[in-house]
């Protein structure tokens, strides 16, 4: 008489209805099943289905494109836990950033990762684009995906920027009060893009306001859509560009 | 590749050369080595490169299109080790350093100098140089557009950088003058935004 084993669990499992509503197909394991896994996974269907050999070379990317998208993706996850235990109001935002490092679970960790994240996501996309200007993949068909990563490094220094108030400290206050004071001076509008910018003739309640609007909703937004035409267009242009 | 046979040893350099006249085929000759002679005698004429054309179509003739790997096991195999890599190193970076937290925000008590992010203090150090509408307005603005412009101002089709120098050149004085001025920003200004040598006070924040 032989017992049940654990081999036998998995097998019941793996035959259940549930289980093979869930994944359509086993494991894949050849070449034929591992291209229909690609193409029939909504998260992997980013993908093609094979890639150029010199693309998964690490020295030829660095990764550093998907780094950047990787950091964008923790940095949404890390804020949005974040942002349980965050009122952007001048009398409460700083108690808030105190409560968070001493006493929310994994605070103060998730604090840390979101700060370091960010100034690491600011470096890579910048190390991104001097790798695509070095391989020249800015050339036809792929000029304007070039202008897109333009947006998004701009976008990626704004999101950055914005996040830089909302702790409500000595140098959040500051930094914020420098880096605005140079819109008062844009011709025409200079004034009006100030007051537009920090929603008063200083930085206030209303800055922190709009400052914390356009880092948790607005500009994420924006980002993701310009994230959506990156990645599509480096699909429909053929994948990423050959080697110099 | 276009190879010219070469004239003689003192060719004429401004001969026109639009029709290479083709090598005459080799007559079975002498055996042993093919040393430069005299031209014209067989076997013994020297040849010299004159352009290399450079490959601007996706299909090859003598090679198959067809260099690619599978995204499942190798291109996913990539994303994982990196997404492992980077969560590592940011876990324990953030278990280790923390994030500056200072005293709350005061707009009556001015710091010693106010410094923008890290990324801006480029921009705050070429505001010391010019006035704002220059330094904080054009500068920015000319920086991105100028790095929106490249793929249209640069239409060659060559991507080595010997076939594209001018905008080399223009690439890398964006990025060397950024990087530059955003170290000197960083770590060579203090108080009142004076010269300060890093080892006499780092006023720099994360």
């Amino acid at each position: 008489m032989t017992f049940p084993g654990p081999g036998d669990l998995v097998r019941v499992v793996k035959e259940s209805p549930v289980w093979r509503s869930l994944f359509r197909q086993p494991y894949p394991t050849t070449s034929r099943t591992r291209a229909l896994a690609v193409m029939n996974n909504v998260f992997l269907h980013l993908h093609p289905v094979r890639v150029k050999k010199h693309a998964v070379r690490y020295t030829y990317t660095f990764c550093l494109g998907g780094i950047s998208f990787f950091l964008f993706l923790v940095l949404t996850v890390t804020g949005l836990y974040l942002m349980f235990f965050y009122v952007p109001s001048v009398s409460r935002a700083y108690q808030d950033i105190q409560a968070i490092s001493a006493s929310v679970a994994f605070g103060d960790l998730v604090r840390n990762m979101h700060r370091w994240g960010a100034h690491l996501m600011v470096l890579t996309v910048f190390l991104h684009m001097i790798r695509v200007f070095y391989h020249g993949a800015y050339k036809p068909p792929r000029e304007f995906n070039w202008v897109v990563g333009v947006l998004l490094l701009f976008l990626t220094l704004m999101l950055s920027f914005t996040g830089y108030l909302l702790p409500w400290d000595q140098i959040a206050f500051w930094a914020i009060t420098v880096g605005t004071q140079m819109a008062q001076y844009a011709p025409l509008l200079g004034p009006q893009s100030s007051f537009f910018l920090l929603g008063g003739i200083e930085v206030g309640q209303n800055t922190l306001l709009r400052f914390y609007v356009l880092h948790v909703i607005f500009l994420p937004l924006i980002a993701a859509i310009f994230m959506i035409v990156h990645f599509w267009r480096i699909r429909k242009d053929g994948g990423i560009s050959g080697p110099v | 590749m276009t190879i010219e046979k070469r004239p003689n040893a003192t060719a004429d350099k401004n001969a026109p050369s639009q029709a290479p006249t083709r090598a005459p085929i080799a007559e079975p000759t002498l055996p042993g080595p093919k040393l430069p002679g005299p031209p014209g005698v067989p076997g013994t004429e020297r040849f010299r490169l004159l352009a290399y054309v450079k490959q601007e179509s996706m299909v090859r003739v003598d090679k198959r299109p067809d260099e690619t790997v599978l995204t499942w096991p190798h291109l996913l195999r990539a994303e994982f080790l990196m997404a492992a890599l980077i969560s590592g190193l940011l876990v324990v970076t953030s278990f280790y350093i923390k994030a500056p937290l200072e005293e709350m925000a005061n707009a009556g008590i001015t710091p010693h100098v106010a410094k923008a992010p890290w990324y801006f203090l480029g921009l705050q150090e070429i505001l010391s140089y010019f006035n704002p509408t220059v330094a904080g307005v054009l500068v920015p603005t000319l920086y991105l557009v100028g790095l929106a412009i490249i793929p249209y101002v640069d239409r060659t089709p060559y991507k080595a950088a010997r076939d594209r120098k001018m905008i080399w050149i223009f690439f890398l004085t964006l990025m060397v003058t950024g990087l530059l001025v955003t170290f000197i920003g960083s770590f060579f200004r203090g108080p009142g935004w004076n010269w300060v040598w890093p080892w006499e006070g780092l006023f720099f924040n994360l």
